[in-house]
This record gives C-alpha cells, structure tokens and sequence, in this order.
C-alpha cells in the first residue's frame, strides 16, 4: 500500500459527511469558561512564582510591560498582574504578597507598563471592537481613570525614560499612538510598518523602535519584517529597516547603541546600529527565536529558541553566537536578574523556570511553577 | 479585530479540516465533533500565545490528537480490541468501501492510528509528526510501519472487488526507512 493508494482510501472513509454544527461559537463559549476556571485556578500558583524568582528592576519591568505581566512600580512597592480572562488588573504589595482588590479594565487587557516615576499604570485593552484602549490607573489609589482610545487590536506598550509619553502598537492599524501622559490624551497615530508588535526606546528616550511583524506567512517570498524608528520629538517615522521574517520582539543594548530583533521564521537574530540605523549581518540562532533579553552590562543577549529548546548566547561586541544551552521544551520568556549573574527562562510546557548561570552559561536545576508560565518579572 | 474575533475566524476556517482529522481518528462524527468542540476550547485558553505563532492549525491537530489520546486512554478498558474485521456472513452484500476502511482502521491501536491519520491525512513529515506525539523519530516510523502492515493484512482481502481508489494497491513495503519515504 503506498501513500497515495492510503490517502485515496482515507478520503473514501470521509465521504457522507455531515453539515458543521456551530462549533466555532460553542468552543469560544467553552473556551472562556475553561480559561476563568484556569485563572482562578492559577492565582495560588503565580504566588509562589514570584516568591520564587520575583527579583526584579523596574528597567526591566518596563520591558515586561510589553507583554501582559507583573511589572512593579519603583522601589518594588507594588505588583501588577494583569488578567486577560477576566479584564482585571490585579495590584499586588510586595512586602506581603497580597493582592489588593482587582481593578476593572477595559476588554482584553494584554500589556501594561508603568510610569518612571510610579504614578501611573497604563494597560492595554485589545477591545471587542475596531478599536482598542489604554486604562491609566493611579498607583496611589489604584483607581481606573477614563479609557484612552487608541487603534486596531493594541498589544504592546512603551513609555519613554522622562515619563513624557506613551507609546501603544496598534497591530491591525499599522500605527503607533503616542499617549501625552500629561493628559492622557492620544495624539496623532504615527503610521509604521505592516503589524507592530513590540516598541523599544533608547535609553536617552530620543528614538523609539518598533518591530513590525510583516505580512507574510512563514518563509513566503516577501514576508520580510520591518523596524521603525520614530523621533520621539516630533513622533515622525524613520525608513523602515528591514529584517528576517517573522519577527515579533526586539530589544535595546542599555548603551542604546545596537537593537536586536529575533526572526522567528528565519532562524535568525537582525542586529541593528542605532547610530546609522542599519541592519547588521543576521546572526544564526536555534529554530523559532522567540524572546531575547540583553544582560545589564550589555555584553550577551540570551535568544530563546523555542523550536529547538535552547538559548542562544550572543557576543554583543562580536555579534557571535555561542554554544546553545539545553533548556525545556518551548522555552517562552527570558529574564536577567539586575546583578547579571542569572538568566532566568518560562518553560512553557514543563512547566519550570530554568536558572542559566551567566559565568558559565550552564543552566541550573529547573524550577516547578504553575501551567503556562508566560513572563518573569524580577524585583530591584 | 479582538482575540475573540479572531479566534472564531480561526475556528472557522480550521473546524471542517479538523473534523475530518478527528473523524479519522475515532470513526463516529459525532464524536468527532466533540473532539473538534473540546480541542478548540482548549486552543482559545492559549489564545493569546498560539497567534503570536503562523503555526495556529498545527498547534490545534496536536492539541486534538492529544484529547483523543487522552480520551481513548480512559476509554481502554471498556473497548475490546481485535486484530481482525467481524466476520459477515457469505450472501449479504459486500459493506460500503467507506465502513471497509473504517473497521480496518479502528483495528489499529489509538497512537499506530494517529500516525497513520497525522502522515498520510494531516500530509505531516515524520519529523512534524514526531513533535505532536511527542516521540523520536524512529518510533513514528516504526509505528507507522506496524500500522501500515496490519492494515495492509486487514484491508488485503477486503479490498477486492472494490478497485482501486486512485492508484492499485501495491505490494512496496514501507520499511520506515527515509530513503523509502
């Protein structure tokens, strides 16, 4: 019997199919329901994690507010855990570990980053309609002020280092809204490349990159990625720099001279100067690079590859790869702790956090968290 | 668009391809359908994850070929197993080709099965059918020519009379081997 006499016989065994029910409805209905019981499941859970690896900066808990996490206010008082199933933020007082009551969003909510200064939280909602929003929420009080409207499915967040202005990535509207945070009004959206997904800004706050995903599926001739640079003075848009395909973060060296960006479909890490902002030659990594994190001296960025279960250490100063550590399978979020020496990575499937020894580049004994772990934020 | 919006276009354009995959695999369309319900639930918890990904439908064929594992695992016991098609008696008609392959199939243990349903169905690699069942590659391969011979022992006799459905049945035996193919 070879395949094709097989496959002939298997699509004899389908024929007398019967009508669809509405299974994409009933499985959404199903699927909200599995989620809550899962959330609610999952609070206990997440305690723990923090108590276990809750080290963090609030540098860095600005990078995470990318991606809906737990990112702190200065001085590590507070937590934010934002809750996509339930549109809740919860506030978390880390001195005790205990939540605070949840504070209602808006639909959806998927990131959250918070002011230089504490004062102001700002979550990501990606609507239930042509448009999304940002909730600022006022740490003080931890109420919810009026919703920001901002473009087509929002995802990701960035708010420059004077606290001047937020950055929101409208993935469906190919724009970026800066948000005044002074009056919590949108300005004008700045037309970027095709699905943003991520925004870093120099540490000076003068230039903002955004990582736009592009359109195409896979390795399909065309689907190159794109990086946007906006002046953050006049919100402007600089020529978009191209990329590998597929890419979905990006990070910033803290001497905010080189930009690296993961080509999820390519297999490879762009690394760009910001000098000249251009593209460098793209380095080899595992397959599915899926999140990268820059240590605070800023010679390695550590790549997850999710697709080959390892991290890829990179020379900064050489933009060479190094050995891939054996991690996990589907590793799915990296972290740094703020002295370097550890580099902490969501295991998603396991599921564990793996410690990698930076001095050694040798991971550690893997750490038992809840299901799905997603981000790692670290405290000061 | 939302995540919920999304999600329903998503399980929309996958659910008719997914519920073959499922009727494949446990050869009743109503429970196929329960395994296409309960799957794509279970895609929409990691929602927010599985669209970051172009590889959506994949991540939805191993989460159903999973649940039916998984279901097929707590049913075991209540299922008799028998290597060989019931017998018929000699006059009454010959069954429709359809319930020929079917009864073949439901002969094969539920992991030969997926194999068989992931190769030569879904059109997966043994490398991608590998990542889903969470196996080496060699034991898909030697799943799927276990799988192969017993059903070219149970269909050999069956399929005469019928014809060929595309191609004639030919005697090539499927060492697993990649050179094979």
């Amino acid at each position: 019997m070879d395949e094709t006499s097989l496959r002939g016989l298997l699509d004899i065994a389908l024929s007398r199919e019967p009508p669809l029910g509405p299974v994409a409805r009933n499985s959404l209905r199903a699927g909200i329901k599995r989620r809550r019981r899962r959330r609610a499941q999952g609070v206990a859970g997440s305690a723990a994690v923090v108590a276990a690896i809750a080290v963090a900066i609030p540098a860095i808990a600005a990078a995470l507010g990318q991606h809906a996490g737990a990112p702190q206010t200065p001085g590590g008082r507070a937590a934010y855990v934002v809750n996509g199933g339930t549109d809740t933020v919860t506030p978390i007082t880390t001195a005790t570990n205990t939540p605070g009551k949840p504070i209602k969003v808006g639909n959806y909510p998927a990131a959250i980053a918070i002011t230089p200064d504490g004062k102001t939280a700002y979550v990501v909602n990606d609507g239930s309609g042509s448009f999304g929003t940002v909730t600022p929420i006022t740490t003080a009080t931890n109420a919810p002020g009026k919703p920001i409207r901002v473009g087509n499915f929002p995802d990701a967040i960035a708010i420059t280092p004077d606290g001047r202005t937020a950055y929101v990535a409208n993935i469906n509207s190919n724009t970026v809204t800066p948000i005044a945070t002074a009056t919590n009004t949108p300005g004008r959206p700045i037309k970027v490349g095709v699905r943003p997904r991520m925004i870093v800004i120099t540490p000076d706050g003068k230039t903002a990159y955004v990582v736009n995903q592009g359109a195409g599926i896979g390795n399909q001739a065309g689907s190159f990625g794109t990086v946007t640079p906006i002046a953050t003075a006049t919100n402007t848009p600089g020529r978009p720099i191209k990329v590998g395909n597929g890419p979905l973060v990006i990070a910033i060296t803290p001497d905010g001279k080189t930009v690296y960006v993961p080509n999820s479909s390519t297999d490879t890490v762009t690394p760009i100067a910001t000098a000249t902002n251009t593209p460098g030659k793209p380095i080899k990594v595992g397959r599915i690079p899926w999140a990268i994190a820059i240590t605070p001296d800023g010679k390695t960025a550590y790549v997850a590859n999710s697709g080959t279960d390892t991290v890829t250490p990179i020379a900064t100063a050489t933009n060479t790869p190094g050995k891939p550590i054996k991690v996990g399978p589907e590793p799915q979020y990296i972290a740094i702790t703020p002295d370097g020496k550890t580099v902490y990575v969501a295991i998603f499937k396991s599921p564990t956090v793996t410690p990698i020894a930076t001095a050694t580049n040798t991971p550690g004994k893997p750490i038992k968290v809840g299901k799905d772990p997603y981000v790692i934020a670290i405290t000061p | 668009m939302t995540a919920a919006e999304e999600f329903i276009e998503f399980a929309e354009v996958t659910s008719p391809r997914l519920r073959r995959t499922a009727f494949l695999l446990c050869g009743d369309w109503h429970t196929a359908e329960d395994l296409v319900q309960t799957t794509l639930a279970k895609v929409f918890v990691s929602w927010r994850k599985i669209r970051r990904q172009d590889a959506a439908h994949a991540y939805a064929a191993r989460t159903l070929v999973n649940t039916y594992l998984a279901d097929k695992r707590l049913k075991r016991v209540a299922e008799v197993l028998t290597g060989r098609l019931p017998e018929r008696p000699v006059e009454s008609p010959p069954p429709e080709l359809r319930i020929v392959v079917l009864e073949a199939l439901a002969t094969l243990p539920p992991r030969g099965r997926a194999v068989v349903v992931l190769r030569y169905w879904e059109d997966m690699s043994v490398e991608q059918v590998a990542a889903v069942l969470g196996c080496s590659q060699g034991n898909v391969k030697s799943q799927s020519a276990r799988a192969l011979d017993k059903l070219r022992a149970v269909l050999g006799d069956a399929l005469d009379g019928y014809g060929p459905p595309g191609r004639p049945l030919e005697a090539r035996h499927e060492t697993g081997d990649t050179q094979h193919g």
